[in-house]
């Protein structure tokens, strides 16, 4: 894509130089665009200068960041990451130190797991986010010459508490962005470090950011810092983890911050298009304005039976699929759902080659030891992902002396610990000697750590069903992708089959009379459909089959479709007879 | 952002100093007092092109004067570091009053044993700390050029950096007009390549050669031989540009070493120009030239020194042997390096750069010319009256066998300013001083006191004030028998309530104090120097009166009432031409108080010589 060529509506975001929202759907070429943009200010930064670019993921900042190396010559002194890896890195560790003092080992920042101290975290990031509320309105420059230090005003055993674990070696994860908050707030070298170094700053998914992340971002753009907001209001969905729209609309409505659009969808055949926006325009009670034309490309299946039907059906028809649209690639195709536990189901009784991302244990743990346990997993799995380079330029940093001998070591230790994972035979003490190589290598970086008893249970979990480590291995040409539909963000297939479309479901029986709520499932449904670039098969099942926790059973309820998929929308269908 | 200071704490010949920097410092002393090594320590931690196997400490490093440690550190503080690419390179190891130190400590087992360094950097000292890397040197750094440079080869490299420096530096248009204009010049190139073979000689002997050849081979029927010029096209060019002088249209040899070194530092200054936008510079660099003044003219050398002054664009550092170049510095920028009297190890004056002694030295009367610049490269100085003492003193060292060069001695006449001035600068430089003062009368009038009209000891008072004001930091040459404190106020009101300018009482009074001061290195006169020396001995004064009247078979012999009087009245012209030819007669003074003053001042230069000094 190295002779990418911008289109109009592109081209100007591209030549604004000021504080940009940029409101961008589905299929519009955002991370290209955003490339672009990191492309063009390299080439007006000096060299200690750099680009902070936030993304949602890990995984999308990777993404842009190659994307960006390819367009580049260098990225200077750009930071690619997750607003936490950015507050970490940027600002807690290194000005952390201004406000609570130096201290004499590395800081580690996790979650806490004891409880007691779980409470503890509650009340300080209340009383944190109170103060960051109360100068809300304050500019920097005036708590700067008014010389008010906002983190002298949390209460003094709060920051006891605080500079005693963070002289100690450890920062709890959940309190990164209020402190970041405080500290641009209360250290003025922080802000002229900042300001120095970062031209741009562009945080990617701006609708699921949350008031912390908001605040800072203001705080970025007064510092002088080129502030642009990269989101999609139809595909907020993590209420869930304090995101919300809202913040975007404010910024919006700012003077300082022009609103640009990307809404071409260069993704979606302009039926899926048509169609999703004609959904979007229904559900919101707004004025249809356009209307899908042609040979429609949204396909409509009705079975008889619960979830596992879909998977009958899907054997005897992926070849007709497969006919019809004349797409090759199985692994172009996905099957959607909202929840895990549905796509089991249909995995338990597909006969074709597939690939369903099992629910892990490791998904949740976010230690040190997890992220480090997920890399290892990777580059066992999916080298050509991640390679064992990659592994040791992230934990090593190469000009200390000395650090080579150590690198030697964690190497033959990885080695280790492939042959381990790889190994089938069932040996009743590889779990033990599983965790005993991951505590070696993770000594051998972070000399003080501990791995915690839920990364270890993460471990016995994924040693004792090896079926899980398929998550790691990449996805073959001929398997069948099964994933949720936030799992699916970002991402982009040739054919969809949408399911877990019960009237229950789509919308949540739960999100009744919550209008968040509710938006989210609408916009759920929106990014199914936007994820294919072809076909979409809407499919919906008689009888909905669902496991409960409460009495140990399973139960199935006969349902109607869902609600968004019936009605006037019914038109634009093409009615799949069952017997095809 | 600049350099306040550099701290070397048992590093080479330094035990524990602090020198202050300025904006442009320019660094003196002796020969292997240490200078290099003070730009070493700054390239240990500012010099790219030192690798990390360069920073590994050697025993050598470890100062010797300090019974033998086994750990050396070198502190630098910066100040005012408000530049981005500052902020962005130091983050958050600025304090909030913009500072930064940055230190290096080399550690040993024993001598001999296993060496290891570390660095550190922080906002405070309180703060630093220890750092895997100069990660800075992007943004910070030095550029160095050594005493020992290169000249020559230098050019030759450097030369090709600059042309390409400037060829990238071109805008578009002028890049498109260069090229535009080489394709002419190649066509030109061609034609006088062509046109060159035609000359009959080249031709001739391509053709004679194709003869022979002809006769040898029949495969290469085709191919023609022949001896032609080839001119290079293109790159290369450029590697044959060669620096070239000319006068006019006519081009010369480059140089003598001078121009070559004034060409080299052009050259290096125009390939060290940091690049500033907006006024934000890419890097902050230290200049640090050895010895620019190296093979030019006393002029020369003073122009060289102006143009580093105002022509380089940051902060500089030399280090210089020449008086030309110390007399153009602003003087409160100037560190001297020197040992001490009784003590080892290299230590600076007043820790360096400071308001006071260029106070001191804008409060002379007079321009600052590079004789009195001499001073500064002394080891010990001198202070006479005038002229005649350092004709005399010049030539009495030579007959008595005090090499004053060798020792790094010079004489200064404080003649119409004063002891006092001097006494200050000598002092805030560190440089040891002896001074020889008249032992005069004058009168004053006091229509307060009792004794209306009083004569006063005026070369005993100003040694007295000068003991007591300037003297604190003297180490007595030999021990010390009487308290001159005491003495002065014993004496005091015999220096003042005289009546009359009696000669005994001087003598008197001059007995009463001698030794004590001159133990302190200030010594009386015992009148004045023309009457000291035709008093002194028979040898002496013999000389002198045949010099004034040469036959004494004359016809007409003048009459000299007053031999003194008539020394007085020609000054130092008497002095020189007398001593002209009566040198060997001042071989009689090897043990007269005329010559202490000089033994004093080599006693002091011994002490301070490495190995001299007793104790520690």
């Amino acid at each position: 894509m190295l002779e990418f060529e911008p289109t109009d509506q592109q081209k100007n975001i591209l030549a604004w130089n000021g504080n940009a929202v940029i409101v961008a759907g589905p299929g519009s070429g955002k991370t290209w665009t955003l490339a672009k943009k990191v492309q063009d200010i390299m080439g007006k930064c000096r060299n200690y200068q750099g680009v902070a670019a936030i993304s949602y993921t890990n995984k999308a900042s990777k993404e842009l960041e190659r994307r960006a190396k390819l367009l580049c010559n260098g990225t200077k002194q750009s930071f690619f990451g997750t607003i936490d890896s950015f507050c970490i890195a940027e600002i807690v560790l290194p000005f952390g130190k201004r406000i609570m003092g130096t201290p004499s080992v590395q800081v580690l920042v996790e979650n806490t797991q004891i409880p007691s101290q779980l409470e503890l975290i509650k009340s300080i990031k209340k009383a944190i986010l109170t103060i960051i509320e109360k100068y809300s309105e304050h500019t920097l420059q005036q708590i700067y010459d008014q010389n008010i230090s906002p983190y002298n005003e949390l209460d003094l055993s709060y920051r006891v508490y605080l500079k005693e674990r963070f002289l100690g070696g450890g920062f709890d994860l959940h309190l990164i962005n209020e402190i970041a908050n405080l500290i641009i707030m209360s250290s003025k070298t922080c802000s002229n470090y900042l300001k120095a170094k970062y031209r741009y700053v562009l945080i990617d998914e701006f609708q699921d950011s949350g008031f912390l992340q908001y605040s800072l971002f203001k705080r970025f753009s007064e510092l002088g810092i080129n502030s642009w907001a990269v989101g999609d209001f139809n595909q907020s969905i993590y209420s869930f983890k304090s995101g919300s729209p809202e913040y975007m609309e404010a910024l919006i409505s700012m003077e300082s911050f022009q609103r640009f659009d990307m809404n071409i969808n260069h993704r979606c055949h302009p039926y899926i298009q048509a169609y999703a926006e004609l959904f979007l325009k229904i559900q919101n009670e707004e004025e249809i304005c356009l209307i899908p034309e042609g040979n429609s490309r949204i396909i409509r299946v009705s079975l008889e039976g619960t979830q596992s039907v879909i998977g009958e059906w899907i054997n005897v028809s992926l070849n007709k699929i497969i006919e019809r649209t004349g797409f090759k690639k199985s692994l172009e195709i996905a099957v959607l759902a909202r929840t895990n536990e549905s796509l089991e189901m249909i995995s338990e009784l597909l006969k074709v080659p597939h690939r369903i991302k099992y629910k892990l244990l490791l998904d949740d743990d976010r230690s040190i030891g997890g992220n480090l346990l997920r890399q290892l997993l990777t580059l066992t799995f999916n080298p050509k992902e991640h390679t064992t380079k990659d592994f040791v330029e992230y934990y090593f940093d190469t000009r200390i002396r000395g650090v080579r001998e150590n690198i030697s070591s964690v190497k033959k230790l990885i080695s280790k610990f492939k042959d381990a994972c790889q190994d089938e035979r069932k040996e009743c003490k590889r779990v033990d000697s599983v965790i005993n190589i991951v505590n070696q290598i993770i000594r051998s970086i972070y000399p003080e750590y501990e791995l915690n008893k839920f990364t270890k249970e993460a471990i016995k979990q994924l040693v004792d069903n090896s079926i899980l480590f398929e998550n790691f291995r990449p996805v073959k040409n001929d398997e069948i992708q099964l994933l949720t539909i936030h799992g699916s963000k970002g991402l982009e297939f040739d054919i969809v089959l949408h399911v877990d479309l019960y009237e229950d479901i789509f919308p949540n029986y739960l999100s009744t009379g919550n209008a968040i709520k509710e938006q989210e499932d609408v916009n759920l449904h929106y990014i199914a459909l936007t994820r294919a670039r072809e076909y979409v098969y809407l499919i919906s099942t008689s009888i909905k089959r669902i496991y409960s926790k409460r009495y140990g059973r399973y139960y199935e309820h006969p349902k109607n479709p869902s609600p968004y998929i019936q009605g006037d929308i019914k038109r634009y269908q093409l009615l799949l007879q069952q017997a095809e | 952002m600049k350099l306040k200071y550099i701290e070397l704490k048992n590093y080479r010949n330094f035990i524990d100093t602090k020198l202050h920097i300025d904006e442009k410092t320019l660094v003196i002393g002796a020969n292997d007092i240490g200078k290099t090594n003070v730009l070493y320590a700054l390239r240990l931690l500012l010099d790219k092109s030192l690798s990390e196997i360069d920073l590994q400490p050697q025993d050598e490093d470890f100062c010797i004067y300090s019974g033998g440690a086994n750990e050396f550190s070198i502190t630098l503080n910066f100040v005012e570091a408000v530049e981005e690419c500052i902020l962005s390179s130091f983050k958050e190891l600025i304090s909030d009053t913009n500072e930064v130190y940055i230190r290096y400590v080399a550690t040993r087992s024993k001598i001999g044993g296993t060496k290891d360094y570390k660095l550190y950097v922080g906002a405070s000292i309180e703060e630093i700390q220890l750092v895997s890397s100069r990660f800075y040197l992007r943004a910070l750094n030095m550029r160095y050029v050594s005493a020992t440079r290169q000249i020559d080869q230098y050019l030759k490299t450097q030369k090709n950096k600059l042309i390409e420096h400037l060829q990238d530096a071109r805008t578009d248009e002028e890049e498109m007009s260069d090229n535009q204009r080489f394709e002419e010049l190649s066509t030109r190139i061609k034609t006088i390549e062509n046109e060159l073979n035609t000359l009959s000689f080249i031709r001739k002997a391509g053709e004679s050669l194709n003869t022979q050849l002809r006769d040898l081979s029949e495969h290469h029927q085709e191919q023609t031989l022949k001896l032609g010029v080839d001119l290079p096209s293109n790159d290369d060019l450029f590697r044959k540009v060669s620096l070239l002088s000319s006068i006019g249209e006519h081009t010369i040899q480059l140089g003598g070493e001078g121009r070559k070194n004034q060409t080299f530092i052009a050259l290096w200054s125009a390939l060290n120009q940091i690049s500033i936008q907006n006024g934000q510079p890419n890097e902050v660099s230290i200049f640090c030239i050895e010895e620019p003044e190296s093979h030019l003219h006393p002029h020369q050398q003073r122009k060289l020194a102006e143009y580093l002054i105002s022509v380089l664009p940051a902060q500089v550092i030399l280090t210089s042997h020449s008086p030309y170049i110390a007399s153009e510095f602003n003087p409160s920028s100037i560190i001297r390096l020197h040992t001490k009297q009784r003590g080892p190890g290299t230590i600076c004056n007043l820790n360096g750069v400071s308001e006071e002694l260029g106070e001191l030295i804008r409060g002379m009367e007079f321009r600052l010319n590079p004789l009195i610049a001499e001073v500064y490269f002394s080891d010990c100085v001198l202070l006479v009256e005038g002229t005649s003492e350092i004709v005399f003193y010049k030539n009495l060292a030579h007959q008595l066998d005090v090499d004053m060069d060798k020792l790094n001695i010079s004489i200064l006449s404080v003649e119409g300013v004063g002891f006092t001035r001097y006494i200050d600068l000598l002092n805030a430089l560190g440089i040891s001083w002896v001074m020889r003062t008249d032992n005069d009368y004058q009168k004053y009038n006091r229509p307060k006191q009792v004794l209306k009209e009083a004569y006063y000891l005026m070369g005993v008072k100003r040694l007295n004030k000068i003991y007591s004001t300037k003297c604190l930091g003297k180490v007595p040459v030999g021990e010390q028998f009487e308290d001159i404190a005491k003495l002065i106020l014993e004496h005091k009101d015999s220096l003042t309530e005289n009546s009359s300018a009696c000669d005994t009482h001087r003598n008197e009074i001059y007995s009463i104090f001698y030794q004590s001061l001159s133990n302190y290195g200030l010594f009386l006169a015992k009148v004045g120097l023309e009457e000291d020396i035709y008093y002194s001995n028979t040898i002496v004064q013999e000389a002198i009166n045949k010099f004034f009247i040469p036959d004494s078979e004359e016809e007409e012999i003048l009459i000299i009432d007053d031999m003194i009087a008539a020394m007085k009245s020609k000054k130092s012209t008497f002095m020189y031409h007398f001593l002209e030819t009566n040198r060997e007669c001042l071989n009689s003074l090897k043990n007269d108080p005329l010559a202490e003053p000089l033994y004093t001042c080599q006693t002091i230069v011994q002490q301070m010589r490495v190995g001299h000094y007793v104790g520690v």
